[in-house]
């Protein structure tokens, strides 16, 4: 992973710029992120520490962001669990173009979920996969329903990945507190 | 070639946002068009065997959108090259998983899918267990805890269920029962 300077602030917005998505999937997104940042009190400009590969460094990053949570945008994400994912793929996908190397553009993958992405970099035209990103959120933490655990089941799922020549990188974010991790498979 | 596979991937998302949305003509329209700019990019990469792991994963992602289209055989064509070339254990493994899924439909199609016994029960509950080593699940009703086997092709698929108040379908065999189906419930 690359570098990343602390309090890095990162614009939720930016998601909507990002070549590789299209419109309404990352307007969906960022939509999803605000309303769950805005449904734990978090105003914009709050801090997300991250932790990047267990154990290892641990960074903020300021989120920002300027769209209002209108009546109706609210009503359409009154389904907690999706709104979760999709507002944990927000952040993820941001995070991804900061913190991997070379890493120019997200891509969603086909015939899955939607929920899983693959990292690529621009620069190469013919083999410009670099990596796998897999995706997860919660709402608010619990005792059963941590982080840790779930980048465990995470890890689980993506074992099979081990001898593959992609790596894998998977990122959690919970809203409550807000945190996140980054890992790398 | 990147360029075009981007525009494919961007109206794949469309079309998937569409679904989602049940407007499912649209959907149809869009990966259609999805399809049709996707294989051209994946006949470029047929003969660009060094270029792993792009190559597997375009023609992969040319079977999936062939097969949103509903046109199986050409499914089964790109993931028969995408297999012949040098793809990694994990694409290998997922191209595999993805030919058995489109064979089934092949056969169910054609009307010679085979008749799966056992009885169908549908249980609701919480889903608190996901065990993806043993394939199983664990389901949390009112009776107490239900295991339930789980496809290892649908082991990514569950976990998004987790913590959540789901209804799931499932077909009792013997002693185990074998996930069919599981929703969001309430």
């Amino acid at each position: 992973m690359s570098n990343h300077p602390v309090n890095h602030p990162l614009h939720l917005e930016h998601v909507t710029t990002l070549n590789a998505l299209a419109p309404g999937y990352a307007t969906a997104m960022l939509e999803a992120a605000v309303v769950c940042m805005d449904d734990q009190n978090h105003p914009s400009g709050t801090i997300l520490p991250i932790t990047i590969n267990e154990g290892g460094d641990k960074n903020n990053i300021q989120l920002h962001w300027t769209l209002e949570i209108s009546e109706n945008i609210r009503k359409s994400y009154q389904e907690p669990s999706r709104t979760t994912d999709y507002g944990a793929m927000c952040i993820a996908v941001l995070l991804s173009t900061i913190l991997v190397k070379k890493c120019s553009a997200v891509e969603p993958t086909m015939g899955n979920n939607g929920f899983d992405f693959y990292l690529c970099d621009e620069e190469d035209e013919y083999n410009f996969y670099l990596a796998r990103l897999e995706v997860s959120g919660i709402r608010k933490e619990s005792k059963t329903n941590t982080v840790e655990k779930r980048v465990a089941i995470k890890k689980q799922q993506t074992k099979r990945s081990d001898n593959s020549g992609l790596p894998a990188y998977i990122c959690v974010t919970e809203f409550g507190t807000p945190k996140a991790s980054y890992v790398k498979k | 070639m990147r360029s075009t596979h981007r525009q494919a991937n961007l109206l794949a998302q469309e079309a998937w946002m569409a679904k989602e949305k049940g407007q499912f003509d649209r959907s149809l329209e869009l990966y259609q068009k999805a399809y049709q700019l996707e294989k051209e990019v994946a006949q470029g990469y047929l003969e660009l065997l060094d270029a792993e792991p792009t190559r597997s994963i375009i023609l992969k992602s040319a079977a999936v959108l062939a097969k949103e289209c509903g046109q199986l055989r050409e499914a089964e064509k790109w993931l028969s090259h995408a297999l012949s070339g040098n793809p990694s254990e994990e694409i290998a493994a997922e191209l595999r998983a993805l030919f058995k899924e489109i064979n089934k439909k092949h056969r169910k199609a054609s009307g010679t899918a085979k008749v799966e016994k056992g009885i169908l029960r549908v249980v609701e509950g919480i889903l608190g267990m996901v065990d993806s080593t043993k394939h199983r699940i664990g389901v949390d009703a009112a009776d107490g805890r239900v295991k339930i086997q789980v496809p290892q092709e649908a082991n990514d698929m569950v976990l998004k269920f987790i913590d959540n108040q789901v209804k799931v379908t499932y077909r009792v065999e013997g002693r185990r029962k074998w996930l069919k189906q599981i929703q969001k419930a309430g």
